[in-house]
């Protein structure tokens, strides 16, 4: 019988630095979108294949 | 939907209670209630801008909600949430203008208040600033981009240049809050708590209020065909924003770019 338990395994601890947090604890427009808030369909003239990478004209 | 006081339950979501608007609004609590058209017909056109007009108003409300919230925070980020304050104003103002200007009105379709009624749930200034800032104004930042084009390509250049002008103050918006909660986080490791509290808060709602297989909204238009997708990461005004590679690499893992992250930072 205890020969089928499964091996004992230490807990594993998962340290994470600052900046690392900061980095998994974000979601993405599309992620938001998800929910039903935000809109961009329209048709053939919305980029669907490429990140883009136009800045602002006018950054601050 | 169901309200009692402070917060209302949609889709057993409990959400904050919607703020006080004028008659002429209609309030839903759905994205099927609303009336998001799939197309640039003349009526899409003037819903897109009443939907921004709206959303501008919501973001002065939070903002403007922060400041009598955390009347401790420091003095210079309460300078730049007053001075946010201003330019969403400036922006409701303009977008009501340009409405106006299309033929249209205050009140021409149903509104939701789904950024209110989440960020007010959330009772720490680094929390807010994650999910308002950083996360929908940080979203807005891709959308904003991309509407850039979408208007350009409807022949629309009047509104395009507008979406590049508030493009501009949106990134300002985002990089102010990525430099206080890094900052923030310096000084007092529990900012990282409220800041995955925050997140956590809103990938559960988002969980929870997301479209059934098939739903169709107000107009016909069916919700869960069509790719959300479209919404893409705004790489270089991200980073103007002060978004580290690493975030920006996490952010297209997220939309399943994966390939596109260059191989030194995903071993970052």
């Amino acid at each position: 019988m205890a020969e089928r338990r499964p091996r004992y395994e230490a807990p594993k601890i998962t340290s994470m630095d600052r900046d690392e947090v900061l980095q998994a604890f974000q979601m993405s427009a599309a992620q938001i979108s998800a929910a039903g808030c935000w809109w961009t369909a329209a048709g053939s003239c919305t980029p669907t294949s490429q990140p883009c990478t136009a800045g602002a004209t006018n950054p601050v | 939907m169901s309200a009692s006081g402070k917060t209302k339950t949609v889709r057993g979501v409990t959400l904050r209670s919607d703020p006080a608007r004028e008659p002429c609004f209609t309030i839903v609590q759905l994205q099927s209630e609303l009336h998001d058209y799939d197309d640039m017909s003349d009526v899409s056109r003037r819903q897109r801008l009443h939907r921004h007009m709206h959303n501008e108003m919501q973001t002065l409300e939070i903002v403007a909600q922060s400041l009598a919230d955390f009347p401790d925070a420091p003095w210079e980020l309460r300078m730049q949430l007053a001075r946010q304050c201003w330019d969403e104003s400036r922006h409701s103002a303009i977008l009501y203008r340009r409405l106006r200007a299309m033929g249209g009105r205050k009140g021409e379709f149903p509104i939701m208040n789904y950024e209110w009624g989440v960020t007010q749930l959330l009772d720490s200034m680094p929390a807010r600033l994650a999910v308002q800032n950083r996360t929908f104004e940080g979203g807005e930042m891709d959308l904003l981009r991309q509407q850039h084009h979408m208007w350009s390509e409807a022949g629309d250049d009047e509104n395009a240049a507008l979406m590049d002008a508030l493009l501009a103050d949106e990134v300002q918006h985002v990089r102010y809050a990525n430099r206080w909660l890094k900052q923030m986080a310096r000084e007092n490791p529990r900012t990282l708590l409220q800041v995955a509290t925050g997140i956590q808060l809103l990938k559960k709602i988002t969980e929870g209020l997301a479209p059934e297989p098939g739903e169709v909204n107000a107009v016909g238009v069916n919700l869960t065909e069509f790719t959300h997708v479209e919404v893409i990461t705004n790489m270089v005004d991200r980073k103007l924003a002060e978004f580290t590679d690493a975030e920006l690499a996490e952010l297209l893992r997220k939309e399943g770019f994966s390939s596109l992250v260059p191989s030194t930072t995903e071993a970052a």
